[in-house]
């Protein structure tokens, strides 16, 4: 699965830490997400689609072979 | 993350002391099989069976037992469950992914080594290693699960 989280987070102009801290995780849990290493559950997606305003969809995509 | 099975993590120091030097003596008890009989600390216990080497068997009564032997793998039991499962300091969803893959990882490596004893290790040694099999799983999971999380602690950042 891709994700744009670390474009957005570019965006909204926050650290993998503020970020983290924004949603509950560790730093390096985002880390892992940007890094296509883990997938987090709907209700991390849910809470990173809130922070950005933007939704799931536009956040993460399927890829081939998902 | 809300989860209801693992302790706080403040536990995870302390029980990690008692888990290492409890640990420390049932290695020791592998070389020196008269270790525990040097602490005397007889009591009488229920038991449930014990069945006696040159004693008549005894099964549901009160018996004269040192129980430091008994003391001592609690200890270990606790304090290893206690351990191995006390939260991290910061605890989410990745964390917990790294706990279940552990936990199946050893206990894929704690059959094998088990398989491999049933093959190659026979009579009194055998027993030993059931023994020993029951914690192993414990210690393998520990091992692994906390090289995971240092590993992932110390994932480096782009930033």
């Amino acid at each position: 699965m891709k994700n744009r989280i670390k474009i957005e987070r570019a965006i909204a102009n926050l650290t993998q830490g503020e970020l983290a801290e924004r949603i509950g995780v560790s730093r390096q849990t985002i880390n892992a997400i940007e890094a296509g290493k883990f997938v987090p559950s709907t209700v991390l997606a849910l809470k990173l689609s809130r922070l950005f305003a933007k939704s799931v969809n536009e956040i993460f995509d399927l890829e081939e072979g998902d | 993350m809300k989860t209801s099975y693992l302790f706080p993590h403040r536990f995870k120091l302390i029980s990690g002391i008692l888990f290492t030097i409890t640990g420390a003596l049932l290695i020791y008890t592998l070389f020196d099989s008269t270790a525990f009989s040097k602490v005397e600390l007889n009591m009488k216990v229920f038991a449930i069976a014990d069945p006696g080497v040159f004693e008549p068997a005894i099964y549901f009564s009160w018996v004269e037992n040192n129980i430091v032997d008994e003391i001592v793998l609690l200890l270990f039991s606790v304090s290893g469950l206690i351990f191995a499962f006390s939260k991290e300091k910061t605890e989410d969803e990745m964390t917990s992914k790294i706990r279940l893959d552990s936990l199946v990882w050893a206990t894929y490596a704690n059959y094998i080594v088990f398989m491999l004893c049933v093959i190659f290790v026979f009579s009194f040694a055998f027993l030993q290693a059931l023994m020993f099999a029951i914690f192993t799983h414990l210690v393998f999971f520990i091992l692994r699960y906390n090289w995971k999380i240092y590993k992932f602690n110390h994932s480096t950042d782009e930033e």
